[in-house]
């Protein structure tokens, strides 16, 4: 081996950190377009063209009332250009939707064609994999695998408009109980402007058959995309869901304003993965994904448990904190979470526990790795309320750091008001050690293993928490997003 | 407090800034002081939504009169001063009411004086110190009353090389009737090599119900070193705002402990910047609460230079309604390579009715660091409460002599061990009496 060889060489550095984005492709289909602008009457003409309820469109107005009377939040560890939210077109269809294909072999082949580059297991993968998908071209389903298996199960997964006319009396009992319309600037923007989603519903004692999981892909340029997802488990049910997503590669910033609710009630558990890859800009931070993100979990039920595992790779900004409201006696909430940064990219992302039940118990595990000019931020708030007897918190947030121009941050939010909670915090910031290196080098591994093994290494306790595809799939993508970046 | 109170309380003291008489003071105090009282006016004061003041309830502060200068020039009368809680060598100074009220012979290298008295020698050293303070938005707003009413102070000053002992401080309250509002200002200034203990001993006899807002201001040149005790033993009737900012040239070293064992309301401020390489500072402190305290430590350690460490160290106990706050916070800015930082904070919660809001933070800009933080509440480890019960300690026993020494973390790390070992009886006395309410074996 060359001496060469056995340096970090900081031009290789740049090399590997400078990698394309793998998915960055543009499908050309028309799409059906609102023209930008955001007013009452694009949210009824929203409303009217998914055919709606009245109650629905009224929900929706009533959110866009509040939401002109609220500021979007600066206190995230965030450099946000002003984003003009009449400049963004707010709804965006494939032109075929009317006639909405009835099995795969209708579907428009370039679509297809889009999901076979994204490698989306959709039909014959699919079904290899024993994954269910709902996937989301832009803003609306179109085509769902095994419904029917499930259907027997007695699971209802479908796009979020078709619950809104099938299961009209569960989507109106549970929409925004979670994440109220007017919970954060966002929030509230998605709920009046909300285009698709998923919708899961899991019965009594039920055990989802398989993991449901959902592609979502934003395509048309300048379209806003807001997701509302809706999951609730009754009584003793279970189900794993996984969200992934990537999208093509373009100038223009677009905004990604989702909303997920999850409704666990007595001994029910959720089990929410995300593998977010969206396009994160290019090296000089032009372009790339604005994700603003609420997700949120009840634990209605004693002995409920809400588990949520991100891996985030993607977007210029990122700014999620999937949270647990522990309400059940009883009741667990998890969050593990790998959170990435390279380039231009900036993540403000944690989670929030909030503690109400009595023994209620938490656990946060998060990692953070910033390379090139990337700036992680983690923030997280654990709440115990007076009433939360015995609680119980863990938090681990570590950071990595990749060279010499990116940052990390930790805002760890403690707030205690039982004098029975145990909460404990704690959290290191380190970066790739060049003994670390060199002892890998001198082995015979090549400098990009060595930093993927570390990596790996690193964000091992959140990977296994990942179901196994993901788990696959997250630790290529931190591979390619990472290979070589040795600071 | 809400945002519109908040505007009519700053608007009553910038009425009041508006009845200075400032004529005989330099043009660039005038307009120093006219510019914050500009800001204040401007900003009010910080309310709940304000990050920084999130958790501070500032309602008490509502009615409280400011003192203005024509009524300073009547000297206090009757202040009580406590017992000295330094050695007797100490030098000490006695600030009533916001005003110096003596001062001792000091020693060659060490100069001690007023604001006014220090304004010939050093006026280009104090302007600039006064200059720096940050008055902009709410989050700043005593810092802008502090320096609208810039008037009274202390001058500590220690030559190069000079080891100055110590000094103690002490402040008190004059009983008075009316429940006032007093602005004073502290600048240390140890040149290089120079070494000084100050010990700040808060404790009035008087139960008035009085606010001091007091900056600091600390320079230590290279290699100086200063040594910062802080004993606050106020009632509960009483406001503190405080704040300390120090600013390390190379190899100079802060240390600071704080025992907030009193007060009603008490948020300290601490900001750290090491400038130079090689700086370290080290901050802790143990605050024991009860009743309906509030004692809040706000601190911030900036590294700016290569090769800088901070520790920040910090235990609470809290028992009644109280509620207690930690904001720890570190910044390592690109280039400060090699920095080392170290956060601590646990707390013991006694009471279902107390609070404790921590968060430490740590923002870093450069890679070549090494960080870590830990923060916990919970309570006391049952199996060592067990074992001391083994030995014939009632629970009650048992329960205190493990919550004193959970303090007693922060005492042990005292290097003048003679006011270690008086600070940890204080520590053993403040301890709350109730037992938890909960986790009890018996």
């Amino acid at each position: 081996m060359s001496n060469e060889q056995t340096k970090a060489d900081p031009s290789s550095v740049d090399h590997f950190v400078q990698q394309k984005y793998q998915h960055g492709f543009v499908t050309e289909i028309e799409s059906e377009t609102v023209p930008p602008g955001l007013d009452e009457n694009v949210i009824r003409w929203i409303s009217a063209r998914k055919e709606e309820p009245g109650w629905l469109l009224e929900w929706r107005l009533d959110a866009y009332r509040q939401w002109l009377n609220m500021t979007p939040p600066d206190w995230a560890h965030l450099e946000i250009d002003p984003i003009d939210f009449q400049a963004i077109s707010y709804f965006s269809a494939p032109k075929s939707d009317k006639d909405k294909p009835q099995s795969l072999d209708e579907v428009d082949p370039k679509l297809l064609e889009t999901y076979d580059k994204l490698g989306v297991p959709l039909h014959e993968r699919a079904r290899l994999a024993g994954v269910a998908v709902d996937a989301v071209f832009d803003s609306i389903s179109i085509g769902t695998t095994f419904r029917d298996e499930l259907m027997k199960a007695g699971v209802i997964f479908c796009s979020f408009s078709e619950a809104v006319k099938d299961h009209p009396e569960l989507v109106r009992k549970y929409l925004g109980t979670v994440v109220p319309s007017r919970d954060n600037f966002f929030a509230a923007l998605n709920s009046a402007v909300f285009s698709d989603g998923s919708f899961v519903f899991i019965p009594r004692g039920v055990r989802c058959p398989m993991e449901l999981s959902t592609y979502f892909r934003i395509n048309a340029a300048e379209t806003g995309q807001f997701e509302r997802t809706l999951i609730i488990a009754e009584d003793s049910s279970y189900v794993s869901y996984l969200e992934g997503c990537t999208a093509p590669m373009r100038d223009e910033n677009q905004l990604h304003a989702a909303v997920v609710e999850l409704v666990a009630l007595e001994q029910a558990e959720i089990k929410y993965s995300t593998v977010q890859n969206w396009y994160p800009g290019d090296e000089n931070g032009v372009g790339g994904i604005y994700n603003f993100v609420t997700k949120r979990g009840d634990c209605r039920g004693a002995r409920s448990k809400i588990s949520w595992t991100q891996v985030e790779t993607g977007s210029a900004i990122t700014w999620k904190y999937p949270s647990c409201v522990l309400r059940g006696d009883h009741s667990v909430g998890e969050f593990y979470s790998v959170a990435l940064t390279n380039n231009c990219q900036q993540a403000d992302t944690g989670t929030k526990m909030i503690h109400i039940g009595r023994e209620t118990r938490s656990k946060i595990i998060s990692k953070g790795i910033s390379a090139g000019r990337g700036q992680n931020a983690y923030r997280g708030l654990v709440r115990v309320a007076k009433k939360a007897d015995k609680a119980r918190n863990f938090t681990q947030c570590d950071s990595m750091l990749i060279g010499k121009g990116c940052g990390a941050h930790t805002f760890p939010y403690i707030e205690v008001s039982n004098p029975s909670a145990k909460v404990e915090h704690e959290a290191t910031t380190s970066r790739i050690g060049e003994d670390q290196m060199f002892y890998c080098l001198q082995r015979g591994i090549s400098e990009e293993d060595a930093v993927s093994m570390i990596v790996d290494g690193f964000c091992k306790q959140v990977f296994r928490e990942l179901p196994m595809e993901f788990a696959v799939e997250a630790k290529a993508l931190l591979e390619v997003r990472l290979e070589g970046a040795v600071g | 407090m809400s945002n519109t109170q908040a505007l009519s309380t700053a608007d009553k003291w910038f009425r009041a800034y508006q009845a200075l008489d400032q004529t005989a003071d330099p043009g660039w105090m005038q307009s120093l002081r006219e510019n914050a009282a500009k800001q204040l006016s401007v900003n009010g004061l910080p309310h709940r939504k304000i990050e920084e003041w999130k958790y501070t309830p500032l309602r008490r502060l509502e009615n409280l009169e400011l003192q203005t200068r024509n009524q300073r020039e009547i000297p206090p009368v009757d202040t009580q001063f406590p017992a000295a809680i330094a050695e007797p060598s100490a030098l000490v100074i006695d600030i009533s009411d916001g005003s110096l009220q003596s001062r001792q012979e000091t020693p060659d290298g060490l100069t001690i004086n007023s604001l006014a008295g220090g304004l010939g020698k050093y006026e280009d050293r104090l302007r600039s110190l006064c200059e720096a303070t940050d008055l902009s938005g709410p989050g700043r707003a005593f810092a802008a009353l502090n320096t609208a009413f810039l008037d009274q102070g202390l001058l500590i000053h220690a030559g190069a090389g000079v080891k100055a002992g110590s000094i103690l401080i002490r402040w008190a309250f004059s009983p008075a009737e009316a429940a006032r509002l007093d602005n004073f200002r502290v600048f240390v200034l140890l040149d290089a090599g120079a070494e000084l203990a100050v010990i700040e001993q808060f404790e009035s006899t008087v139960g008035t119900e009085n606010a001091l807002n007091v900056i600091s201001q600390v320079e230590l040149g290279k290699g100086a070193a200063l040594e910062h005790v802080r004993v606050q033993l106020e009632s509960d009737r009483c406001s503190l705002l405080t704040s300390t900012s120090i600013r390390q040239a190379a190899d100079s070293r802060y240390t600071y402990s704080g025992f907030d064992l009193g007060g009603g309301l008490v948020r300290h401020e601490i900001d750290a910047s090491l400038t130079g390489p090689g700086a370290h500072a080290e901050i802790r402190g143990a605050f024991v609460l009860d009743g309906s305290r509030y004692v809040d430590n706000h601190v911030s350690v900036d590294h700016v230079s290569a090769g800088c460490t901070s520790q920040q160290f910090f235990r609470g106990v809290l028992g009644g309604r109280s509620r207690g706050v930690f904001n720890g916070r570190a910044l390592i800015r690109a280039g400060a390579d090699g920095s080392v930082v170290k956060q601590s904070n646990a707390n013991l919660l006694l009471s279902g009715l107390a609070e404790m809001d921590t968060k430490p933070e740590l923002e870093i800009y450069a890679d070549e660091v090494e960080a870590s933080h830990g923060a916990t509440v919970g309570q006391l480890d049952e199996a060592a409460v067990f074992y001391l019960r083994t030995r014939g300690l009632s629970d009650a026993q048992a329960r205190r002599m493990l919550t004193a020494a959970f303090c007693h973390a922060v005492t042990d790390q005292l290097e003048n061990r003679t006011l270690a070992d008086r600070l940890s009886v204080l520590l053993d006395e403040a301890m709350p009496d109730e037992p938890p309410e909960t986790g009890r074996e018996d």
